[in-house]
């Protein structure tokens, strides 16, 4: 509306300018110049003025073309899935006496995944009686994969220097709660559009009094959204299980316990798969902006204007 | 408004005390003999001549009869012709208004035969119209008739038109061998300003004055408009060498073909570019005039 009415306008003031009455007879009054338009050289003069104002016209019609289309903003509809990795995970294990078996493999099956892993953060946090970050969250993969071997031979062989900072000085290990609650810290505020999920490794066996209950530590998970998924082992104890199994259920992740036969690897790509399938972005219709054909007229436009300009500047 | 004449008179007061003095007081020559109180010269009676022409005393110093002959004082008319198109309204080289200078020159010519005592009669028009005031031999008729010419000339005026101004004239105006001063702008002759022209030479004694325009290529003054178009000149026509050239040499070509047909037509002719060469342009014109009923 505001557009042709603004257009009618600029007709109207054109049509006025066009019809305004010619009072031109105040400058310097010459006569019987139609000797000089005969001439041949003035007809190739006028010519070529002729020439110079269409160009710097079109020059200028370009540009203002340009500058409507480029104010139009022109756009071209993208269908894009958004980055679906941006997920941070923290391997939160227990590294109680009972669990470096478990633990090795749950190290092993990641240590596998880091070759499919493309913009994921790791991190690896272990407790027991204190909680220790191995490595924060990275996704500086041959940091990741060096760690991760370095976790996995001290499992391996049971190396008491790797574990001897989770060991608390009054009675108290393998607190599960505790435990969540630190690896909860790892994760960076700033990144909270991320997915977030903890996968804990633990039998859930704890000794002595920690600070934070196992609900506790489920409940303020998902306050962070953080998902907690449970790797149990065959051996732990019906009660404790369920309480896990709770505490993960609360969070929206879930716990499996690890078969004898089947092992860690299984229950940890499922969990990549279902981390995968939950943070799958809804693919969604973006506009791209696409300034570069009116800007390339826009520009061409100011080019045949100053050409046309410089061109008739010559003489 | 009495403004005209005034200027005319006090510009040809300083050229009176100028070179052209002796100019002034011959003016123009008479084209018969007749009676009048100039005596002439003297001749032997012949048969029908008018008794009261004897000079007696002659007659009897030289012992025959002799006759006193006069110098006509019948009056002259001179007719200003003055083509008042809308090109009159534009500038001539010097920047001056074509107008004015048309106005001063049929003053000049005006006033020299108001003084003189004779008759003048003006005529002016355009392709729209065509006036003549009748001869007569008042100062402040001559005032009011370059009043008119002057009123007559604006950019707004039809364009130009010597011959239909010359062919109105010679319907008109009844009074034959007039003196028949022409003003006007013209550059080149077509065939019917020729034929008009060449009428009028026969009827009459044709002075042509001409004014020359404004070579717009010449130099850039700024704000130049075209009087026919009413239109702006374009800007770049002063920054051409060969167009200026062009221009020069068709401007020359053109000026000697005017001189070649005028010449051909037998009319004395002047081109006057400013107020101090109009007056004596004018007394060259009426010397030539002179010259050549002297012949």
């Amino acid at each position: 509306m505001l557009a042709v009415g603004l257009a009618a306008l600029v007709v109207v003031l054109l049509l006025l300018w066009i019809r305004r009455p010619r009072s031109a007879y105040d400058g310097v009054l010459v006569a019987h110049t139609e000797r000089l338009r005969a001439l041949p050289r003035f007809r190739t003069l006028a010519r070529r003025e002729q020439l110079v104002a269409a160009l710097a016209t079109a020059g200028a019609l370009g540009m203002v073309a340009g500058a409507i289309l480029l104010s139009a903003r022109p756009a071209r509809p993208v269908v894009v899935e958004p980055d679906r990795n941006g997920r941070d995970i923290v391997l939160c294990l227990d590294v109680s006496g009972s669990m470096d078996r478990w633990n090795r493999q749950v190290v092993e099956s990641f240590r596998q995944l880091l070759d499919g892993l493309n913009g994921e953060r790791l991190g690896l946090t272990i407790y027991s009686g204190l909680s220790i970050s191995v490595f924060p969250l990275t996704d500086d993969y041959d940091f990741v994969r060096s760690k991760l071997d370095e976790a996995e031979a001290a499992f391996s062989s049971e190396d008491y220097d790797y574990f001897v900072g989770t060991e608390a000085v009054e009675e108290r290990a393998s607190q599960t709660g505790d435990g969540i609650m630190s690896c909860l810290q790892r994760f960076d505020v700033e990144h909270d559009d991320r997915g977030r999920a903890v996968v804990l490794a633990t039998d859930n066996d704890p000794l002595g009094q920690g600070i934070f209950t196992v609900e506790e530590a489920a409940g303020e998970a998902r306050r962070d959204d953080v998902v907690v998924y449970g790797v149990g082992t065959p051996g732990m104890r019906p009660e404790r299980a369920t309480e896990l199994a709770d505490a993960t259920a609360t969070t929206g992740g879930f716990m499996s316990v690890v078969e004898d036969t089947g092992g860690v690897d299984d229950v940890v790509r499922g969990i990549q798969e279902i981390e995968r399938d939950r943070l799958r972005p809804i693919p969604t219709g973006v506009e791209i902006d696409e300034p570069a054909v009116p800007f390339g007229i826009a520009v061409a436009g100011f080019v045949v204007l100053l050409g046309g300009a410089l061109l008739g500047r010559r003489r | 408004m009495t403004t005209h004449l005034p200027r005319i008179k006090a510009r040809l007061a300083i050229h009176s005390h100028r070179k052209v003095r002796g100019l002034l007081q011959g003016e123009y020559a008479s084209t018969a003999v007749g009676r009048s109180m100039d005596l002439n010269d003297l001749r032997e009676y012949v048969r029908g001549d008018d008794v009261r022409d004897i000079d007696w005393k002659a007659s009897a110093r030289g012992g025959q009869m002799l006759v006193k002959r006069f110098v006509a004082t019948r009056k002259h008319t001179v007719l200003v012709v003055v083509s008042t198109g809308r090109s009159m309204a534009a500038v001539n080289e010097q920047l001056l208004p074509k107008r004015d200078l048309a106005v001063f020159v049929a003053g000049v010519v005006g006033w020299l035969a108001v003084r003189h005592g004779d008759l003048v009669g003006v005529a002016y028009g355009d392709a729209a119209a065509c006036h003549v005031r009748p001869a007569s031999g008042g100062e402040l008729r001559l005032e009011r008739s370059l009043g008119a010419v002057h009123d007559a000339i604006t950019p707004h005026a039809a364009p130009a038109d010597l011959a239909g101004l010359l062919e109105h004239v010679a319907r008109v105006v009844r009074r034959r061998r007039t003196i028949m001063v022409v003003v006007c702008d013209e550059h080149g002759l077509d065939e019917r300003t020729v034929a008009a022209l060449g009428r009028a030479r026969v009827q009459h004694e044709v002075l042509l004055v001409t004014l020359d325009d404004l070579d717009p290529t010449r130099r850039p003054v700024p704000g130049l408009t075209d009087v026919d178009q009413g239109a702006p000149l374009p800007d770049w026509l002063g920054g051409d060498a060969r167009l200026r050239q062009d221009f020069v040499e068709a401007v020359a070509t053109e000026a000697a073909g005017l001189k070649a047909q005028l010449a051909r037509l037998g009319i004395p002719h002047e081109r006057v570019a400013d107020h101090e060469t109009a007056v004596p342009a004018v007394f060259r014109l009426l010397e030539r005039h002179r010259h050549a009923r002297g012949r």
